[in-house]
């Protein structure tokens, strides 16, 4: 009951901290509300006392008149306080989803990505109905207010109608309760279910290569049939929440006919008793049937409080992961304009494998310096990278930016210092410029210069509106698409306008042609002047650019050192390294 | 008017086609659900004017046992029926929601995430005809309610019917007023939702995750959410400002009404002219009747007239789907003879623009590919190398000219046949999170050797039998907790797999070995003769060293073909391809390379 209390003052304060206007609109119409509920009862009973009582015609239309004014008013706020505090629930609920997303984008990579943890993602999104819960509890206070009032009508008469209306509520709590704990199974087997649809549905709308695949290998039927699993689930899960529903509701019909039954008997006995009037009669009957469902209406929000304060552990659930995720960064650091990164006998496995995809790796790149690593695939690449780039934590060792463990930097003061381009990169829906700065202050003039440096300029010249062009047609009619080449192009200019002493490249020519990748290298040693530039890459031809090579197999380094020394090695490098001029020499010694 | 006239059998006619039973249980619950509050009314004025009448105490007990139990048996009756109508329509909802997703995956590729479509989808999701049966069902019970009502009046005052029907219809234009407003809102607000929702996408999905943090994608993130929000709240208020309004309106009218209400009836009975029994049936009778109205107009014709006007937005949606669906709808046609044996493709000058485009992608292009060769397409960025393959492909049809099979034109190849004809790995090739096994097979033929062999010939053999789960286990962990993530260079290997199991008489390959290391480059590029199995194979590579496996190479320049022939030729021409190659070999020769 106490830890009740304390999560109902949880959801008041974050209520109170993300749209406080809520409580003060919605909070007055339990006055309201009551005084509603006894009036409706109370007004003809004592209309119908005035009329068979000894009245002028004058006397009643008074009451009738003073009554209508009194509820015509209360109407009317109440009307007004329902509009204000509906807007601001509205306000709240967008407000949680946009929070969810914040906290989600701070977020460990390790939390977002298994699918354990996306559940958290998608229940905290059942948080925006947290308004729901100061409603139920405005609600239910205007109910006991009802109740209490009624109870006092109704017991003056007769004991025994609070017996009758007792056995019904315990039957209803009964019910309730039960509903409530089926509801807490099914909330878990519906999430995990919509989470299978979000994903496919994901695929139909918004991932180009998706649409390409189902199209050029008739998959539509394949396809069909795995949404339609899901949606069987989906319904099957529906259909025994409906037949539950049905068969606690006709037990309850049964109930109340019977407590109906009671009533009425007991009301026509006291009338031909003699000991109520007419009037009482029927304010009694509606006294009792308005308790009733009053009471019913309470355990039903003594249910939804119950649900709705699931919905808020969910939310919680999720700001912990976050604070659990921001506790480490303490120290105080200024964006360096150099980088030096030292590996000091780091092993990783990624949460939840035993493997280990990187094993005492010792290696130090120095300020400015450009290194390249290759190796077969699988062999961790692109995992010593995403250490570098602090998305997970090395299971053993650390990893230290110009002396100091990067897990000990804060991570805004990080992320300043390093600029990447992934192997799966991802440009947005927006104009290029927001693609290249993502941010407000953009420097047309740079942006330009960065677009022609690196061969993407006369693309740009023949764009009616240039660099604000939007990507895709999600948000403007003449966005447009761009070709693979023309992607990875937009992502290295992002890299590159940042201008961070790090420089972090996962297969940066992947997509481009002959021409534009030798433009690329060609221009990297004047742009990249002074930075430290850490890329993989499998084109031999880039280890022009590369003043040191670090060569990884199964999760060691084998080799280390300059281009000539490995080719000298004769060991994996030089092999690779012939594997691919071969054909290109073989055919130029031949012409 | 005549418009919505149309849209109502339109809605009617799909109505039936989609939840032809919910017609009939939707109008049995709504005759059962009318006469509780009617039976209510009746049973207790009846007991209140015995009880006046002093009527014998066991006649009082048997009215109200009657009373009552009619009242069980009636809703226990509309119980069940609203058990039914809950769970047809809910399979109607879903035959709809499936439907949009059929739509979606059928539409021309160009069209899959056309803005325009996709609003009017969201739009269009009002006309819902489940929703329109169930408010039709509503309208049964208010019609009925209102006879019963009717009834009571009759027998007791007629006069004040009239009075009330009046007040009612002013009601009505108050309510009209209100809807109109919510469905102007509702268009309005489609593209914030929209936008809002791929927002909240971007920051939550772990595609993007990467770019959020260390490129700092958050705070553009974060500031176009705000500002969209901004713009959603001021709308909605906006809204719901003129909504009050109404609402107050209402308000004011109704207590007017229930003051001549009580007058009427108050000064009927100070007049002895009617008794208190017949009194409280009035006041019941007035209540309710206040009510159904309100129910009526407020609920009824508005969620009809409501889903009246997005039936129109529907009926749009679906002409643009059928406008934009053609190339899947061509799986109709008759299929034709076609010598799997013998494949021969062929470009007739062809041209092609991006729909809504000005400049053409490709002009002109004219080219043969016989049997079994092997053709390399290579090219600048831009020069339409990927978009030649997408016409191949059939996700374009050509603006201009023809591409024919055997000297058929594709366009009259039913689709499904035609997309059995080709194998092909793509750029952005997909991996879906299910096993490596069915992203190769699908829910094609399974024939595990050649699934192993598929998987053997693209390399990944090493790969997969190293995996505790061998071909069972799943690709990424969106799905299933054990999931594996690819490196990029396996996934393509699996993409390739696909390709091959798939035994289609044409393999396309763009750029199959981008993410693969130079070992297993040159491993994919000797075994190519192996994976093309005598298949006509087409070829696009920045790679020049793999080129020189093929046995044409064409040339495209700003969407035309520039050169054509063998390595050799080309060479020898001292053309683009000749520059191109030289570009890329200068690394390897002037680096030192010892023997």
């Amino acid at each position: 009951m106490r830890r009740k209390i304390r999560i109902l003052l949880a959801i008041l304060r974050l209520i109170a901290e993300k749209e406080p206007s809520y409580l003060l609109w919605s909070l007055p119409q339990i006055i309201t509300n009551s005084a509603l509920s006894l009036l409706a009862v109370y007004v003809p009973k004592r209309i119908l006392e005035t009329l068979t009582g000894v009245s002028t015609f004058e006397k009643i239309v008074q009451v009738i008149l003073f009554y209508s004014m009194l509820l015509l008013f209360l109407n009317m706020i109440n009307s007004y306080l329902s509009n204000r505090s509906n807007l601001a629930a509205a306000k709240f609920a967008s407000e949680i989803r946009f929070e969810i997303g914040r906290i989600t984008m701070q977020l460990e990579m390790k939390d977002i990505e298994t699918a354990s943890q996306r559940k958290i993602i998608q229940m905290a999104n059942n948080a925006s109905g947290l308004t729901g819960i100061l409603g139920i509890v405005r609600q239910m206070i205007s109910n006991v207010i009802t109740i209490v009032g009624l109870a006092w009508i109704a017991v003056r008469l007769n004991v025994l109608f609070l017996l009758a209306i007792a056995v019904v509520l315990a039957v209803k709590i009964l019910f309730s309760y039960l509903q409530f704990r089926f509801n807490i199974k099914a909330r878990e087997l519906y999430a995990k279910n919509d989470r299978v649809g979000d994903y496919l549905i994901g695929l139909a709308y918004f991932d180009n290569g998706a649409q390409k695949e189902l199209r050029v290998n008739n998959l539509q039927g394949w396809f069909m049939k795995k949404i339609l699993l899901y949606r069987e689930k989906m319904l099957q899960l529906q259909y025994k929440d409906f037949k539950r529903n049905a068969l606690f509701e006709s037990i309850m019909a049964v109930l109340m006919g019977a407590q109906s039954l009671v009533v009425l008997v007991i009301l026509a006995d006291s009338y031909l008793d003699g000991t109520i009037t007419i009037a009482d009669f029927t304010m009694y009957f509606s006294a009792v049937t308005s308790l009733t469902a009053a009471l019913n209406a309470l355990t039903q929000q003594i249910r939804c409080y119950n649900e709705q304060m699931l919905n808020f552990t969910d939310y919680q659930k999720l700001v912990d992961l976050l604070t659990q995720t921001k506790i480490e960064a303490t120290l105080d650091t200024e964006i360096p304009t150099q980088a030096e990164i030292v590996f000091d006998d780091v092993t990783f496995a990624y949460p939840g494998s035993d493997k280990n995809v990187l094993e005492h790796l010792n290696f130090t790149i120095q300020k400015g310096e450009k290194l390249m690593i290759v190796g077969v695939n699988g062999s961790g690449k692109t995992t010593l990278i995403k250490l570098i780039c602090k998305l997970y934590r090395p299971t053993s060792g650390r990893i230290l930016m110009n002396g100091k463990d990067i897990w000990s930097i804060p991570n805004e003061m990080y992320y300043r210092s390093i600029g990447a381009v992934f192997q799966d990169y991802r440009n947005f829906a927006f104009t290029l410029t927001e693609n290249v700065s993502f941010s407000e202050n953009t420097d047309s003039k740079r942006i330009h210069a960065i677009f022609r440096e690196i061969g993407f300029g006369g693309f740009i010249d023949n764009l009616p509106k240039g660099i604000n062009t939007s990507l895709t047609r999600q948000f403007a009619s003449d966005g447009i698409e761009l070709s693979g080449g023309q992607d990875q192009k937009l992502a290295i200019a992002r890299a590159i306008y940042k201008n961070a002493p790090l420089l972090i490249l996962d297969e940066p020519t992947a997509s481009l042609d002959v021409k534009a990748e030798s433009e690329i290298y060609a221009d990297f040693g004047r742009m990249a002047k002074g930075k430290t530039v850490v890329f993989i890459s499998h084109r031999m031809a880039a280890m022009m650019l590369a003043e040191q090579i670090l060569v990884l197999n199964g999760g060691r380094i084998e080799e280390y050192g300059s281009h000539s020394k490995l080719i000298r090695n004769g060991g994996l490098y030089a092999k690779m390294y012939a594997a691919q001029s071969q054909e290109f020499i073989a055919t130029e010694s031949c012409s | 008017m005549k418009k919505r006239f149309e849209n109502l059998c339109f809605l009617l006619t799909y109505a039936w086609e989609k939840c032809k039973a919910l017609y009939f249980v939707s109008l049995g619950k709504a005759v059962f659900n009318s006469l509780l509050p009617l039976i209510d009314i009746a049973g207790l004025g009846l007991v209140v004017d015995a009880l006046v009448r002093n009527s014998p105490r066991h006649e009082v007990m048997r009215l109200i046992l009657y009373f009552l139990l009619l009242n069980l048996s009636v809703a226990l009756l509309s119980q069940l029926l609203t058990l039914a109508e809950n769970i047809i329509m809910r399979k109607a909802s879903d035959i709809t929601q499936r439907d949009y997703i059929n739509d979606s995956i059928r539409i021309d590729y160009h069209y899959a995430q056309d803005r325009s479509i996709l609003d009017l989808k969201k739009k269009s999701m009002g006309a819902n005809p489940a929703w329109f049966i169930l408010s039709f069902g509503q309208l049964i019970k208010c019609i009925v309610q209102f006879v019963g009502i009717a009834y009571l009046f009759s027998v007791i005052s007629p006069l004040f019917l009239s009075v009330l029907l009046l007040t009612s219809v002013l009601s009505i234009l108050f309510i009209v007023r209100e809807r109109r407003l919510d469905f102007a809102y509702r268009n309005e607000s489609t593209e914030d939702e929209r936008v809002m929702d791929y927002l909240y996408k971007t920051m939550t999905d772990s595609g993007y995750a990467k770019e959020v943090r260390i490129n700092r994608a958050d705070s553009i993130l974060t500031r176009k959410y705000s500002e969209r929000y901004k713009i959603h709240l001021e709308r909605k208020n906006k809204w719901e400002n003129k909504r009050a309004f109404l609402h107050i309106c209402s308000l004011i009218l109704t207590v007017v009404q229930s003051i001549a209400m009580y007058l009427y009836f108050s000064h009927q009975v100070f007049s002895e002219q009617i008794g208190v029994g017949e009194y409280t049936v009035l006041l019941g009778a007035t209540t309710l009747l206040a009510g159904v109205l309100l129910e009526f107009f407020n609920l009824t014709v508005d969620n009809m007239a409501k889903t009246l006007d997005f039936t129109d937005l529907f009926r749009e949606y679906q002409n643009h789907v059928t406008e934009n669906s053609k190339i899947f709808a061509s799986s109709v046609i008759p299929m034709q003879e076609i010598d799997r044996e013998n494949l021969k493709i062929s470009f007739e000058d062809v041209t092609f623009t991006y729909p809504g485009s000005q400049k053409p992608v490709l002009e002109h292009i004219s080219f043969t590919i016989m049997q079994g060769e092997k053709l390399g397409i290579v090219g600048l960025n831009g020069s339409g190398k990927t978009t030649l393959i997408k016409l191949l492909c059939r996700l374009y049809d050509p603006t201009q000219g023809r591409i024919t099979l055997n000297d058929i034109d594709i366009r009259e190849i039913p689709h499904d046949e035609y997309t059995k004809l080709i194998g092909i790995v793509l750029q952005d090739f997909c991996l879906f999170a299910y096993s490596v096994r069915e992203n190769v097979v699908f829910d094609g033929h399974l024939d595990e050797t050649h699934l192993y062999e598929s998987i053997e010939k693209s390399g990944l053999s090493d790969k997969i039998i190293s995996l505790p789960n061998g071909a069972n286990t799943s690709i990424y962990k969106t799905l299933d907790d054990e999931g594996i993530e690819f490196s990029g260079g396996e996934g393509q290997k699996l993409a390739l797999a696909r390709a091959i199991y798939k035994n289609a008489g044409i393999m396309i390959l763009d750029e199959p070995t981008s993410a693969l290391d130079p070992l297993a480059e040159l491993a994919l590029f000797s075994r190519l003769a192996d994976i093309a199995d005598g298949r006509t194979t087409l070829f696009i590579s920045h790679r020049l060293s793999s080129t020189k496996f093929c046995d044409r190479i064409l040339v495209l320049s700003d969407g035309k073909i520039a050169e054509i022939g063998s390595h050799d030729t080309l060479m020898e021409k001292d053309g683009i391809y000749a520059d191109l190659f030289h570009t890329q070999a200068k690394y390897y020769e002037s680096a030192e390379v010892k023997a």
